[in-house]
């Protein structure tokens, strides 16, 4: 499947995505859309010009060993199937332990242990869910100790045990190359690569000596390096850009996403209708 | 803390939750948090620092504690009191502090300001408000800037 390039949707972005009609995917969080009711009207118009809307969630928790909260999953497969999405995306992570919520996006540990409740809880999500399920590597400054496995070689177990999809986060790759001097050509020849379904993109910042992957912030130039790096083992089947804040103007998301596409060999018809036709 | 962790990092991920917590409950209740501007975050460390997220609407839920503090010191103002409304419109207070959605056909809500008691209603998806008797009228704004003493 290849999905082109995209945007993740989010409301303040509604007008800018619906005067490119090259952007070929968005992404929506499960979470902002409701199981019931009208959909955004954008939305729907999105869908009726083709193009693509994956579902990516936040709050599934897959790593929590007292397993997937059955309200989150149901939410996840009702928008899966209200959008009509390709896939739906999800993260390695865990944001719920003993009754407690982090709101974030936590590491879980790199153990047998671990990985067992993972491959549970992914199972039982894809005998749910609609469609595919693709899994995202997240960003974490913070490691749990006795890792039995890297991050990749990780991923691939999980992956290979579960048949999900990888969705590379190519920020978050950053933000551990910076924070944990993970180094990213051996990470990406780790990386299940034959499995991957999409990329995300977004901007960050340094503060108080760690990179934070904000998604309110321009792409760094670093990044355009590690977007290479991964074309050069594998085709990039979709890109998209993450931007939750701290919105730029137009011209300048244009210019962003006309260099990811770039960077991934991925077609950019010039954003705007109007470029488009002049071109 | 369970040996072998980074106590910085920790400290540092512990400050990311924070932080997050605290956008997320602004992003949530936008116009309570302009009322409140640089005071937000002190009113919200307040109200919330000493109570886990609520895992589910945990910033709707932040920002409802942030706006019953203010309304029952009678500071709420006129935009964060129909903010107010319309989330009291839209769920209750359900068993162990959560938030149940209020599907009804309609619903009312009150809510007290610093001008006085508004009421509103939800009726087939349209929501009408209305201050009742005894509005006070409202603070004059603040001089832009003193002159130089």
């Amino acid at each position: 499947m290849r999905l082109g390039i995209g945007c993740g949707w989010r409301a303040s972005l509604a007008a800018y995505i619906q005067q490119r009609p090259a952007v070929t995917f968005v992404e929506v969080l499960a979470e902002d859309l409701p199981a019931h009711g009208p959909l955004p009207p954008a939305l729907e118009v999105l869908r009726e010009r083709g193009c693509q809307v994956v579902v990516h969630g936040v709050s599934l928790s897959l790593g929590s060993a007292e397993g997937l909260d059955p309200r989150a999953l149901e939410h996840l497969c009702r928008v899966a199937e209200r959008v009509r999405a390709p896939l739906v995306s999800e993260h390695v992570c865990f944001v719920r332990a003993g009754g407690l919520d982090s709101g974030h996006l936590l590491p879980v540990p790199r153990t047998a242990a671990s990985l067992e409740v993972l491959v549970e809880n992914v199972r039982r999500a894809q005998a749910a869910l609609p469609v595919p399920l693709a899994l995202e590597n997240i960003a974490s400054p913070l490691e749990w100790p006795g890792a039995e496995w890297e991050e990749p070689v990780f991923l691939s177990l999980l992956l290979e045990q579960t048949g999900a999809q990888l969705l590379l986060d190519a920020a978050n790759l950053y933000a551990q190359s910076v924070n944990c001097g993970v180094d990213v050509g051996r990470w990406l020849d780790a990386a299940p690569l034959h499995r991957l379904a999409y990329v995300h993109a977004a901007g960050g910042t340094r503060r108080g000596g760690l990179y934070h992957d904000t998604h309110a912030h321009p792409l760094p130039a670093p990044l355009l390096p590690v977007l290479e790096a991964l074309r050069a083992r594998r085709e990039i089947p979709g890109l998209m850009l993450e931007r939750d804040d701290r919105f730029p103007p137009a011209a300048e998301l244009d210019a962003e996403l006309a260099q990811l596409a770039r960077t991934a060999g991925l077609p950019w018809e010039g954003g705007t209708g109007e470029q488009s036709r002049a071109a | 803390m369970p040996g072998g962790f980074n106590a910085g990092r920790v400290a540092a991920m512990a400050e990311t939750l924070a932080h997050k917590r605290l956008h997320a409950a602004a992003r949530a209740w936008p116009l309570l948090a302009r009322q409140l501007g640089d005071a937000w975050a002190v009113r919200f460390a307040a109200t919330c620092a000493g109570t886990p997220l609520p895992p589910h609407h945990g910033p709707l839920l932040d920002g409802w504690r942030v706006a019953e503090v203010l309304e029952g010191e009678g500071l709420l103002g006129p935009a964060a009191t129909r903010e107010l409304l319309g989330a009291r419109l839209r769920f209750r207070r359900g068993p162990e502090e959560g938030l149940q959605p209020r599907t009804g056909a309609w619903a009312w809500a009150l809510a007290r300001s610093a001008e006085g008691r508004c009421l509103a209603l939800r009726l087939a998806g349209r929501t009408f408000s209305v201050w009742l008797p005894g509005r006070r009228a409202p603070s004059p704004p603040p001089p832009a800037s003193s002159p130089p003493t």
